[in-house]
């Protein structure tokens, strides 16, 4: 987010309500199908277990802090309330690719995924009231195993070589309106479509070929899913804020051929943030949140392990040099998280630390977010740890 | 016809994996796979053995043998256009042939099927006759000394590729002149032994009379082709009866229990299945042996190693003459089914890889049975059979269907 925005989001509230620019809305062609990520050369990882790797969808701002900034910031759409008192109508698009390492014993082996986890349009209407619209990331599941081994057919061992090869995504399809009141309170609340595919494709072949024929079978699974998210932020002390933010998930289906196969409730997820901007120019958050992803523990096999999860994190926004008499912004942050999925009674524990620049570009007509971000992946009990760089890109336009 | 409506037990048992994985599996895999299942049924509800092939014609080969204890044929040679006429010089007028010589049989050979070290008589006899000549035993009765009209001795582990027996050049003067038709049957005396003839090579026959027009030896012979018409026959009848053989002794036939293949005359087997939907259909099938359980031979070539080819008969249900089914059959090498070698005088489980068989019967039309029929090679032509038990034999050596599935399964969900 560009210092421009920072300033007409902040708790000091300046209340503007420029007319509602409805062609904006009509052209915003905001699907989960462009959060499909791709990936290239894969292998099984730490990182997507289950139903996938929570993207968690924030801005490139956000992302520089390590997502500190989630929770207040009015691209990311998490918060609702962070939506009040926009004053300018500001279409957003990232791309965040990731490169992975896995590291299995002596054996090393590297993952690149690319993905949009964001597309997002916001723009005012009138009393302090802003809309949001936005796609995001949600879940993303993609990668490609070999798994060489044997079969015992008929008292003969025979080597075989599988090769599965799954693909898709789940998205967060948001619609979102934040109220600013007064000076010292923002209020918001956003309705939320779930929705995405996986498909899985299974190759097994055997050494054998002249005797045993090989198998090449798909598998397609579509979710759909609502829920609703509430959220708030308050103007405490001097320089001080508080934010909070709840979603509470309704019925999440997984459908194969239109038969619904598992069904589960959108994780519920609890927020909250405490910023600090008391530094002309500078912003310090600190935050929490809580993901009850046990709430999809239905819709999985016993073989996947569902965890709810507490992540917590750091993170500053500060002004740097100056660009054509802008400042540039600065982010840092750090987290820890834990991932939803695991194969064991164990959860992911992920530690992750990010930095970002908040470039403006045309002015204050647009910017241009650059995140990086190190995380470190690893499983209790499992000889694996993963680590992963992150490169986050997103423009903002301001028209 | 043996038919038999067996119900279809199926045992199956899931078999074991092992996966070990690349780095991150089976540790970061969750998606496991589903087990491979085994099942070994006894699929046939109908199987016979049906005699008569090839239809006359449509084998390249024909045996002609003399093995008194096993197998005793004849060939019948019809050329009922002589030519009658020819160039003196070449070009130009032509003249009636008055006159012939050098009168021979060019018989090509399989050098492959010849069997005997010591000398043998082939004997070639005017077989014409105003009676009805596709009997067999009017033909026989031909074979008399007073219509023997060439005759050749050799060794026939020592033939060359092609045989020439000389005819009466008397006999076949008079037939042109008088314009009449000449029919040879051809049959070995003295010693056992055994020629394989080449029948029929681009649908023509391969035996041919050739003989010079002429005394002088500077005209090149005249070379009629076999050749004969039936009242009202279509044209395929009329070349299976330009070149054909009889059979005066010959295989045993199949017997009770018994499908058989091959044997003089030759037998094909028809098999017809019925496996379960939920592994042709819900299933991707990985291995498929069809295991029967063969019952020595000896007949014949009961040593030597017997090509047996699978055959695909993709006739609908419509066609219920099976005979009919097999002769619209496919040959199994078009949908990759492998030729399997054995020997007829071997016993025991014998399994034939018919994988490419029935993973096509997922999206076989449903209105053909799902069956496969099975010839030797050399049909016809081949002094050797291979015995097998059949359905309505006892349990354990019925033909059986021993398939290796991955039943479909949903395993995109983690």
């Amino acid at each position: 987010m560009s210092l421009h925005q920072q300033s007409t989001n902040s708790p000091r509230f300046r209340r503007i309500a420029p007319p509602m620019r409805g062609s904006l809305l009509r052209t915003a062609v905001v699907t989960a199908a462009f959060l499909a990520p791709a990936m290239v050369q894969a292998q099984g990882t730490l990182g997507a277990l289950g139903f996938g790797y929570p993207v968690n969808g924030m801005s490139t701002r956000a992302s520089g802090t390590a997502g500190a900034f989630g929770d207040i910031d009015p691209l990311s759409p998490i918060n609702p309330a962070a939506l009040g008192g926009l004053t300018r109508t500001v279409i957003s698009a990232q791309a965040e690719p990731e490169h992975r390492t896995l590291t299995f014993g002596n054996l090393r082996e590297k993952t690149a995924s690319q993905r949009i986890p964001l597309l997002a349009v916001a723009f005012p209407a009138r009393g302090g009231v802003a809309v949001g619209l936005s796609a995001r990331g949600f879940l993303d599941r993609s990668y490609t195993t070999v798994t060489s081994g044997t079969a015992l057919i008929d008292g003969t061992t025979l080597a075989t070589t599988e090769r599965l090869t799954m693909r898709g995504a789940i998205g967060d399809i948001r619609a979102a309106v934040g109220w600013q009141i007064g000076n010292r309170a923002r209020v918001g609340v956003g309705g939320h479509i779930f929705t995405g595919e996986n498909t899985a494709v299974r190759e097994r072949t055997f050494a054998d070929t002249l005797k045993f024929g090989s198998t090449l079978d798909s598998s397609s699974v579509t979710y759909i899913g609502t829920a609703v998210s509430v959220g708030g932020e308050l103007r405490l002390v001097a320089g001080f804020s508080a934010a909070a933010s709840y979603r509470a998930g309704n019925s999440f289906e997984a459908r194969i051929r239109d038969t619904t196969r598992a069904s589960g409730s959108v994780p519920a997820r609890l927020g909250g943030t405490l910023r600090y901007d008391g530094i002309p120019g500078s912003s310090f958050a600190v935050g929490f949140e809580q993901v009850k992803w046990s709430d999809m523990q239905s819709m999985a096999s016993s073989r996947t392990t569902a965890q709810d999860a507490t992540n917590i994190y750091g993170g500053a926004e500060v002004a740097g040099p100056r660009y054509r008499g802008i400042p540039i912004l600065i982010r840092a942050g750090y987290a820890r998280n834990q991932l939803p999925f695991s194969t064991t009674s164990q959860a992911v524990k992920e530690s992750r630390i990010s930095g970002g620049l908040g470039i403006p570009i045309a002015r204050d007509n647009a910017s241009l977010d650059l995140s990086i971000q190190r995380a470190n992946r690893s499983l209790v009990g499992v000889n694996a740890k993963e680590a992963a760089w992150l490169f986050g890109i997103g423009i903002q336009v301001r028209p | 016809m043996a038919l038999s409506l067996l119900s279809a037990s199926v045992v199956a048992a899931a078999c074991t994996e092992n996966l070990d994985g690349g780095a991150a599996c089976p540790a970061l895999c969750p998606e496991q796979s589903e087990q491979f299942r085994d099942t070994t049924f006894e699929a046939v509800v109908l199987d016979s053995s049906i005699a008569g092939f090839p239809a006359l014609g449509i084998g390249s080969t024909l045996l002609l043998a003399n093995r008194p204890d096993t197998l005793v044929t004849r060939v019948i040679l019809r050329y009922d256009v002589l030519t009658t006429a020819y160039s003196p010089n070449g070009v130009g007028a032509v003249d009636s042939i008055t006159t012939v010589d050098s009168v021979y049989l060019r018989v090509p050979l399989d050098s492959t099927g010849r069997r005997g070290t010591t000398p043998v008589t082939i004997e070639a006899y005017d077989v014409d006759t105003t009676a009805s000549d596709t009997v067999p035993a009017v033909l026989r009765s031909l074979f008399r000394p007073d219509r023997l009209i060439g005759s050749l001795s050799i060794t026939p582990s020592a033939t060359a590729d092609t045989m020439r027996i000389p005819l009466s050049k008397t006999v076949l003067a008079a037939k042109i002149a008088a314009k009449t038709r000449l029919r040879v049957g051809l049959r070995m005396v003295g010693n056992a032994g055994q020629l394989r003839m080449r029948g029929f090579i681009l649908g023509t026959s391969a035996t041919t009379l050739e003989y010079d027009p002429a005394t002088d030896t500077t005209y090149r012979p005249a070379i009629v082709a076999a050749q004969t018409t039936l009242p009202g026959a279509p044209e395929d009848v009329n070349v299976a009866y330009s070149t054909y053989s009889l059979i005066d002794v010959g295989s045993p036939g199949p017997g009770a229990n018994t499908l058989l293949v091959g044997g003089m005359p030759a037998y094909r087997s028809y098999l017809r299945f019925n496996v379960p939907r939920r592994i042709t259909d819900s299933s991707t099938i990985v291995r498929a042996d069809l295991v029967l359980t063969q019952r020595p031979s000896l007949f014949g070539n009961a040593s030597d190693t017997v090509a047996l080819y699978p055959l695909v008969p993709n006739a609908t249900s419509d066609v219920t003459d099976l005979r009919r089914a097999i002769d619209l059959a496919a040959e199994g090498r078009l949908v990759s089914l492998d030729t399997a070698l054995l020997v007829p005088r071997d016993s025991g489980q014998k399994v034939l890889n018919v994988l490419a068989l029935a993973r096509s019967w997922r999206t076989l039309n449903t209105a053909v049975p799902r069956a496969l029929a099975l010839r030797v090679g050399f049909e016809g032509a081949l002094p050797a059979e291979l015995r097998f038990f059949s359905s309505e034999a006892a349990p354990a050596m019925r033909p059986k269907l021993r398939i290796t599935y991955l039943p479909k399964s949903e395993f995109v969900l983690p």
